[in-house]
């Protein structure tokens, strides 16, 4: 049974992998499948299909989804506001002579849009005028598009959504996910900081005499908004020190955040309309991630069936590696399989196989913790499928495999730092 | 080649800097009259460094690349110390120059020539002017009391190089006239 399970997997991925269904219909059809091959019944309290898999299934990641909403709403917020603008327009201002300074200043506001709302709305936020703005002090291309997505990846372990996922999906406590991620930060950020200064140097700043700033068809000019207030360029960090110093609880801090946005760069009666909008506008973002977070708690609450935690146990516990360094190193090495959609992609069966090994307890939850938050920073820069990779490749006129190539090396070392981490501290 | 080409050239070079640094990331919130000054402050900052001869000899080798973007001219790389000249868009330019009867601006050759010292106007700025274009283009990021940080202005530096290749070839319209109609005339294309 256990290897038809498997199987289904397979199939599964293959699915997600050649594009044949969007990976939130087919993580949604493995949930289906595994439930009826684990034996679940079709309708009852306990146990079935319509009510543990798709009713409970499809609301357990509800926190994840309001969180996700909420960091939506204000990355919304930090683009109507020109709140991300003028921070990206400020570090060219004061540091335009020296590229690799401004590359660096970017890569912290990536960094703090990272924090706020991950992945592709992080990308957009500080990649629409951050990407053309290094190239046009003289960064490459493919640089340009890497310091948006290592500077995303540096902010990730502080991005509030990403905590109550690991939470809901691992069943662990904020405060615990909180505490591994302050041990993963320093790789990140060390390793995006390494990634500006090694790539810009060795690729050299670029001076072009191009045609393209005179293109009639460029498009139109972006709506005048003016700098921001300076106080209100600390926004990002609202969040983040309400969480993780003053340990509020996610949703709040993410609410607060919101509050200090509005307030201290709208007029007060202008301040509903404009929450409002920059909310619906969240909603529109926040879609594609709630439509997997539906599924993926699916198909958590399907591979947490009694019938499917039995039929995988011994085949998980006859593959894994239970030794520590074993662990770091088979893991490590299989880092490449959470790229492509891989079986390993966070957010795709790779949550399905984290709730299998939880439920199994072939490994302490946060060892599982600390190599799917490793996975994920590598998922988060270098996959060239996800869409803030192919947003940052494209926007910058280069093929995302390029940045894959660039950025891979430096992910993977963080991944290995998060993993060995992992295992010195809870194995 | 149309009418909106030829009446490219009634467009006074400051106005041609305009466009560009409208057309420039992080220039979006400057108004027209802002964008005015900055583009004659970094014109005329190019055509003074023109005049300039205190500077060492420039270094970086010129090499010509076949194809290519037709909207890449050339490129300066200072960590190879070379200049890439793009034979394809360096003679789209030419031919465009020719077809508006612009020869008398431009005479023939004068975008190949145009192109290296632009790159070379870019290793100067680069290496020994950023501080002193800032401060010619005087828009403040920052002051405290008496101390002013001038800011980058980012497509400054190109209207620079553009305005000192026009002055060492002792061209009577900045080569922003022709970037403007080359890329027009892709456009049109």
């Amino acid at each position: 049974m256990g290897f038809v399970i498997i199987g289904i997997m397979v199939v599964g991925v293959v699915l997600i992998f050649t594009g044949k269904l969007p990976t939130a219909f087919a993580l949604a059809l493995l949930a289906t499948a595994i439930a009826l091959v684990a034996g679940a019944s079709l309708s009852g309290a306990e146990n079935s299909l319509l009510t543990t898999v798709y009713q409970e299934g499809a609301v357990k990641l509800a926190s994840t989804m309001i969180a996700v909403l909420l960091g939506s709403w204000l990355g919304s917020l930090l683009r109507e506001t020109a709140i991300a603008s003028t921070l990206v327009r400020k570090t060219v201002e004061f540091a335009g002579d020296r590229p690799v300074v401004v590359a660096l200043g970017i890569l912290l506001v990536s960094a703090l849009c990272g924090s706020v709302t991950g992945s592709a709305p992080a990308a957009l936020l500080a990649g629409v005028i951050g990407i053309p703005a290094m190239i046009a002090v003289g960064i490459p291309k493919v640089t340009a598009a890497g310091t948006i997505l290592m500077g995303i990846g540096a902010g990730v372990p502080f991005e509030l959504p990403v905590w109550q996922f690991f939470s809901t999906a691992l069943n662990i406590p904020v405060p615990h996910v909180r505490s591994f991620m302050l041990y993963l930060f320093p790789f990140a950020a060390v390793a995006a900081i390494a990634y500006v200064l090694v790539e810009s140097r060795r690729r050299g700043p670029v001076h072009e005499w191009s045609m393209a700033a005179l293109s009639t068809r460029a498009p139109s000019r972006r709506r005048r908004l003016g700098d921001a207030p300076w106080f209100s360029l600390l926004t990002p960090l609202v969040p983040i020190v309400l969480a993780l110093v003053f340990l509020v609880p996610i949703i709040p801090s993410l609410l607060a955040g919101v509050v200090y946005a509005v307030v201290t760069t709208t007029r007060p009666s202008q301040m509903a309309t404009r929450l409002l909008r920059s909310l619906y506008d969240g909603f529109t973002v926040a879609a594609p991630p709630i439509t997997l977070f539906i599924a993926i708690g699916m198909l958590l609450a399907a591979v947490n069936l009694p019938g499917a935690v039995g039929a995988l146990t011994p085949i998980v516990e006859g593959v894994t590696p239970t030794n520590p360094v074993l662990y770091v190193v088979v893991f490590s090495a299989l880092v490449p399989l959470c790229l492509y959609r891989g079986p390993l992609n966070l957010f795709g069966l790779g949550a399905g196989i984290a709730g299998a090994m939880t439920a199994i307890g072939v490994y302490p939850a946060m060892a599982v913790l600390g190599l799917m938050t490793s996975y994920n920073q590598v998922f988060g820069v270098s996959d060239p499928t996800s869409t803030q990779t192919v947003w940052a490749a494209q926007y910058s006129g280069v093929k995302p495999q390029q940045v894959l190539v660039r950025t891979l090396p430096y992910v993977w070392v963080v991944a290995i730092g998060g993993i060995t981490t992992s295992a010195l501290l809870y194995l | 080649m149309t009418r909106t080409l030829r009446r490219l050239s009634a467009v006074d070079d400051i106005e041609l800097g305009v466009r560009l640094l409208r057309g420039t990331p992080t220039n979006e919130g400057r108004d027209d009259d802002q964008l005015r000054r900055i583009s004659a402050a970094a014109q005329r900052f190019g055509a003074e460094l023109a005049a300039d001869h205190s500077d060492p000899v420039d270094g970086a080798t010129v090499v010509e690349r076949a194809g290519g973007d037709l909207s890449l001219v050339a490129r300066y790389l200072p960590r190879r110390g070379r200049i890439e000249l793009f034979s394809a868009a360096v003679e789209h330019c030419e031919t465009v120059v020719d077809r508006l009867g612009w020869s008398d601006w431009f005479p023939p050759g004068t975008v190949r020539a145009a192109a290296v010292l632009h790159e070379r106007a870019h290793e100067r700025i680069t290496h020994r002017h950023a501080a002193e274009l800032r401060t010619a283009v005087g828009v403040p990021a920052l002051r405290l009391g008496h101390w002013t940080r001038w800011a980058f202005i980012a497509g400054a530096d190109e209207l620079a190089a553009h305005a000192y290749a026009g002055a060492v070839l002792g061209l009577p319209r900045s080569p922003l006239l022709i970037t403007a109609a080359a890329m027009a005339a892709i456009e049109e294309d």
